[in-house]
C-alpha cells in the first residue's frame, strides 16, 4: 500500500521537469513563510492603527484637559464671586471665550479625527453616550452659562459638577476608545498614566478642594463632613504630588531608552517643571491643611487667585507631559513603520531571493544534465567524436576546475568526470572490438577459403576415387584377359618344348665334326705364338732402355730443381742437367724407333699366318656358335619346363588379383560415399562459416555506427 | 721462375720448383683407411712417412694411371708455421719450363673448391696452369692430416 503510494507519487513527480519541481518546493516552503510574514505585517498594521488611535486620542485630549482646567477655573471664579462678592467678570468673560474657543476646537478636531476612535458626532449620536459628544457638551455649557444667573448656588454647583462629570466621562470614553491605557511601551504608558489619569484627577481634586474651602470660608460653623472631605482631598493630593506623579515621571524617564529610544526632552522638560509644580502644589496643600485646622490666613480672593494659578501651572505641566507623550507616540509610530518596511523587505526579498536561487540552481543542474543527456544520445547513435567535443564544451561552460582535477564537491563535475571516463573507455573498447572484428573477419575469410579449398579437394578426391574405381575395374578386366593370355602362352610353350628337343639332337652331330677342324688350326697358332715370344724379348730390351731413359729424365728433373734451389751457384749444373735431359730424350727416341721396326716385323709374321688364323677362328667360332645354339636350345627346353608350372601359379595369382581389384572397386565405392558425406558436412560447415561471416558483418555494421575521432 | 710441369687428365699444370723437394719414382703406398679417396696413401721417403695426394682424384675424381711417367712430386707443405712433406701423384711428370712473371694471366673462374688453381700461361704446346700447393688440401682435412705430426 505504502509502496504503491510512493510509486504513484514518483510517477506524478516525473511528469514535471526539475525546474518545475524545485519551483514547487520553493513555493511550498516559501509561501507559508511569506503568509506568516504578511500576517505579521498585518499585526504591525494593527499596531500602527493602535498608535494612530493613540495619537488621535492625545490630540483630542489636549483641548479636553485645557477645557477641564478652564471649566474648573470658571467654576472657581463663579463661586468666588458668589461667596466673596468680588467681581471676577473680566476673568470669567476671558474664560468664557477661552472655553468657547476650546470647545469649538474640540468639536472641530473631534469631527475630523474623532471618527478614528469612534467619538465623532455621527457615531456618538447613534449610541447611548450621545450626550457626551462635544456639540452636546457645547450645548450643555451654553445652557449652564445662560442659566447661571437664575440658578441657586447649589443648583449651579450641581450643573457645573454635571458638566464636569460629562466632560470626565467623555475623557474616559476617549481614553478607552483610543486604548491609551493599553500602550505596551513603558515610557508611553507612564506618561499616559500621568497625563490622562493622574493630572485630571489632580485638577479635579484641586477644584473640589477649592469649593470645599470656599464653602468653609462662607460657613464658619464646624462641619465634620467638610473636614473629612478636605482631609481626604489633601491626603490624596499629597499622595499624588509626592508619590504617584513623580514616580510616574521617573518611570517614564527611566523606561524611555528601553522602548522608543532615548528622548532627552522628557527628562529635560518634565523634571524641572515637576520640581516647581510640586513645591507649588505643596504650598497650596499647606493652605488647605491650615484651613482644616481653622487657622486660615487667606481670604477667598487670595485663595481663588492661588488656586487658579496652581491650576494654570498644573495645566502647563499636563500640557508639557502630553506634548512629550505625543512625541513618544510619534516615535513609536515611525518606529512601527520602519518595522513594517523592514519586515516587508525581508519577507518579500527572501522569497524572491529563494526563488532566484532555486531557478539558478535548477538551471545549473538541468543544463549540464540535458547536455549529458545529449551526449548520451550521441553515444547511443555512436557519434563518439561529437560526444567528446560536447563533454569538453560543457566542461568549459560549467566547470570551475578542469576535468583532470582530483577532487571536487560539485556533483555535476563528478558526472562529467564519469561521462568523460565512460566515453574514453567506450572508445578504447570499441576500437578493440573493431580490431577484433577485423581479425575475426579475416579469420572467417581464411576459414571459408580453407573450406572452399577443402571442398575442392574433396571433389578432386571424389573424382580421383572415381578414377581409381574405374582403374580398378580396368585392372579387373585386364587381369581376366591376362589370365586367359597366360593360359594360352602355357599351351604354346608346351608345343615349343617338343620342337626344341628335335633341334638339339641335330646340333650335337655338327659339333663333333667341327671339333676336329679346330684341332688343326690350334697347332698353327702354337707356332705363331713361338714367333711372338721371340719378338717379345726384343721388346723387353726396348722397355729396359725406355726405363733407363725415364730414370735419366727423372734424374735430370731433380737436378734442374736442385740447381734452381742452388740459384747462381747451380747455374752451371743446370746446363749439365739440361744436357742429361736432352740425352734421355734422344735415348727414348732411339728406343721408340727400334720398337717401331720390331712392330713392323711382327705384322709381317701376322700376315703370313693370317689365313690359318682366320680359318681357325671361323671354325672355332662356328663350333662355339653351334654349341652355343645347342646350349641355348637346351636352356630353352629346361626353362620352358621350369616355366610351365609357373604359368599355373600366375594364373591363380591373376584370379586373386581379379578378386583384389573387385575389392578395390568396392572399397572405392565406400570411399566415394564417405567423400559425399564429407562434402555434405563441409557444405554445412560452409553454411556455419557464412553465418559467422554474417554475424561479423552485423558486428561491423554496429561498429560502423560509432564514429571515432582522429 | 722454374716450374715442373705434369698432366692431370688432359690438362697441363705446373708447380714452382722452389716448392719441390724432389721428384721420386712411383712406389707402393700404405693406404689411409676411411680417408678421402684423393689420399692415395703413405710412403717411406728417406726414412720419413709422407702422405701422398692423388691430384687426378682430387681434381676429377679419377684415379691416376700408373704410367712410367707417373711420379711422386715431394713438396714442402707449410701449415701453422710448420713445414711438412707431401707427395703429389701426377702423370707425365717429365718436363721443366722457365716462365717469366709477365707471361702469366689470370685464370678467370676459381671456385671455393679449386682455390689451389693459380695463374695460366699460354705456351705453344698448350695452356699450363700454376698450382698453389698450400691450397691443395681442404682446411678441415689439413688439421687432421698433420695432427699426429704436430703432437710429436
Amino acid at each position: 500500500m505504502l509502496r504503491k503510494l510512493t510509486l504513484r507519487f514518483n510517477i506524478l513527480l516525473r511528469r514535471y521537469t526539475v525546474l518545475t519541481k524545485l519551483t514547487m518546493i520553493g513555493v511550498l516552503l516559501g509561501l507559508p513563510l511569506t503568509i506568516i510574514l504578511v500576517l505579521n505585517l498585518f499585526n504591525l498594521f494593527d499596531s500602527i492603527d493602535f498608535v494612530d488611535k493613540e495619537k488621535t486620542g492625545i490630540k483630542i485630549f489636549i483641548p479636553l484637559t485645557s477645557l477641564q482646567v478652564h471649566l474648573m477655573e470658571h467654576k472657581a471664579y463663579s463661586f468666588a464671586t458668589i461667596s466673596s462678592g468680588v467681581d471676577y467678570q473680566t476673568k470669567i468673560a476671558a474664560l468664557n471665550s477661552q472655553i468657547k474657543d476650546e470647545l469649538d476646537q474640540l468639536i472641530k478636531i473631534n469631527n475630523t479625527e474623532g471618527k478614528n476612535i469612534g467619538v465623532d458626532n455621527e457615531t456618538m449620536n447613534l449610541g447611548e453616550d450621545y450626550y457626551l459628544s462635544p456639540p452636546s457638551l457645547m450645548a450643555q455649557w451654553e445652557k449652564l452659562l445662560s442659566e447661571s444667573k437664575r440658578l441657586s448656588p447649589g443648583d449651579l454647583l450641581t450643573a457645573y459638577n454635571k458638566l464636569e462629570d460629562n466632560l470626565g466621562k467623555f475623557m474616559r470614553l476617549v481614553t478607552v476608545n483610543a486604548r491609551l491605557t493599553l500602550d505596551p511601551s513603558g515610557d508611553a504608558y507612564h506618561l499616559i498614566y500621568l497625563s490622562i489619569h493622574l493630572m485630571p484627577r489632580m485638577h479635579d481634586l484641586i477644584g473640589r478642594a477649592f469649593i470645599v474651602a470656599i464653602e468653609d470660608a462662607q460657613d464658619s460653623l464646624f462641619n465634620n463632613e467638610r473636614l473629612a472631605e478636605i482631609i481626604y482631598l489633601t491626603r490624596t493630593m499629597r499622595n499624588l504630588i509626592t508619590d504617584e506623579i513623580p514616580s510616574a515621571v521617573r518611570s517614564a524617564i527611566d523606561l524611555d531608552p528601553e522602548y522608543n529610544g532615548r528622548l532627552p526632552s522628557i527628562d529635560g522638560v518634565l523634571s524641572p517643571m515637576l520640581e516647581h509644580y510640586r513645591s507649588d502644589v505643596i504650598s497650596i496643600l499647606e493652605i488647605y491643611e491650615n484651613i482644616i485646622r481653622n487657622n486660615s490666613t487667606y481670604g477667598t480672593e487670595e485663595l481663588t487667585g492661588l488656586t487658579t494659578e496652581k491650576l494654570d501651572e498644573s495645566l502647563d505641566f499636563n500640557r508639557a507631559a502630553l506634548n512629550e507623550l505625543e512625541k513618544v507616540v510619534h516615535i513609536n509610530y515611525n518606529y512601527t513603520y520602519y518595522r513594517i518596511f523592514f519586515r516587508f523587505i525581508i519577507s518579500v526579498g527572501a522569497f524572491l531571493l529563494a526563488m532566484v536561487m532555486i531557478y539558478f540552481t535548477a538551471k545549473g543542474m538541468i543544463t549540464p544534465v540535458n547536455g549529458v543527456a545529449e551526449i548520451a544520445r550521441d553515444l547511443s547513435e555512436g557519434d563518439i567524436q561529437s560526444a567528446k567535443e560536447k563533454v569538453f564544451a560543457l566542461a568549459e561552460r560549467f566547470l570551475v576546475s578542469p576535468i583532470g582535477a582530483k577532487k571536487e564537491k560539485d556533483e555535476i563535475w563528478k558526472l562529467f568526470r564519469a561521462i568523460h571516463g565512460t566515453i574514453d573507455n567506450l572508445e578504447i573498447i570499441l576500437r578493440q572490438v573493431g580490431r577484433a572484428g577485423i581479425a575475426v573477419t579475416s579469420s572467417v575469410t581464411q576459414i571459408s577459403a580453407s573450406v572452399q579449398a577443402l571442398n575442392a579437394a574433396i571433389n578432386q578426391q571424389a573424382a580421383s576415387t572415381a578414377e581409381v574405381k574405374a582403374t580398378g575395374k580396368e585392372i579387373y578386366s585386364s587381369s581376366i584377359q591376362l589370365s586367359e593370355t597366360v593360359e594360352d602362352v602355357a599351351e604354346k610353350s608346351g608345343r615349343t618344348l617338343q620342337l626344341a628337343d628335335k633341334g638339339a639332337s641335330g646340333l650335337t652331330e655338327i659339333n663333333l665334326s667341327m671339333a676336329s677342324l679346330e684341332q688343326g688350326s690350334k697347332e698353327i697358332a702354337e707356332k705363331l705364338s713361338e714367333l711372338y715370344k721371340k719378338t717379345s724379348n726384343i721388346t723387353n730390351v726396348i722397355t729396359t732402355i725406355t726405363k733407363i731413359a725415364t730414370q735419366t729424365n727423372l734424374l735430370s728433373l731433380n737436378a734442374s730443381i736442385e740447381a734452381e734451389k742452388a740459384g747462381e751457384y747451380g747455374a752451371g749444373f743446370s746446363v749439365v742437367s739440361a744436357e742429361i735431359k736432352r740425352l734421355a730424350e734422344e735415348t727414348a727416341m732411339a728406343a721408340l724407333e727400334i720398337e717401331e721396326t720390331i712392330r713392323e716385323m711382327q705384322q709381317a709374321v701376322k700376315a703370313d699366318v693370317i689365313g690359318v688364323e682366320v680359318y681357325a677362328g671361323t671354325t672355332r667360332s662356328s663350333v662355339s656358335r653351334i654349341s652355343g645354339i645347342a646350349d641355348n636350345i637346351n636352356e630353352i627346353i629346361e626353362y620352358t619346363k621350369g616355366v610351365l608350372p609357373s604359368f599355373e601359379e600366375v594364373s591363380t595369382k591373376m584370379k586373386i588379383q581379379t578378386d583384389g581389384a573387385a575389392q578395390i572397386s568396392d572399397a572405392m565405392s565406400e570411399l566415394n560415399d564417405v567423400a559425399l558425406h564429407t562434402r555434405e558436412s563441409i557444405s554445412e560447415f560452409s553454411e556455419i562459416t557464412e553465418n559467422l561471416e554474417g554475424a561479423v558483418g552485423s558486428l561491423r555494421e554496429i561498429l560502423a555506427k560509432f564514429r571515432f575521432g582522429g | 721462375m722454374l716450374c715442373l710441369t705434369f698432366e692431370v687428365g688432359e690438362n697441363r699444370y705446373a708447380i714452382d720448383a722452389n716448392e719441390i723437394i724432389e721428384v721420386v719414382p712411383l712406389v707402393n703406398f700404405t693406404t689411409f683407411p676411411k680417408a678421402p679417396s684423393y689420399f692415395a696413401g703413405r710412403f717411406n721417403y728417406r726414412g720419413e712417412i709422407v702422405p701422398v695426394l692423388d691430384l687426378k682424384d682430387l681434381m676429377m675424381s679419377f684415379q691416376t694411371k700408373m704410367y712410367l711417367s707417373t711420379r711422386i712430386i715431394v713438396v714442402k707443405y707449410e701449415t701453422d708455421g710448420e713445414i711438412h712433406q707431401l707427395g703429389l701423384l701426377g702423370e707425365k711428370v717429365m718436363d721443366i719450363i722457365r716462365i717469366r712473371d709477365d707471361e702469366l694471366q689470370d685464370p678467370g673462374l676459381i671456385t671455393e673448391e679449386t682455390r689451389y688453381l693459380g695463374r695460366l700461361i699460354n705456351l705453344k704446346s698448350g695452356v699450363v696452369q700454376l698450382i698453389t700447393v698450400k691450397e691443395l688440401i681442404p682446411p678441415f682435412v689439413r688439421e687432421s692430416l698433420f695432427r699426429d705430426v704436430k703432437e710429436d
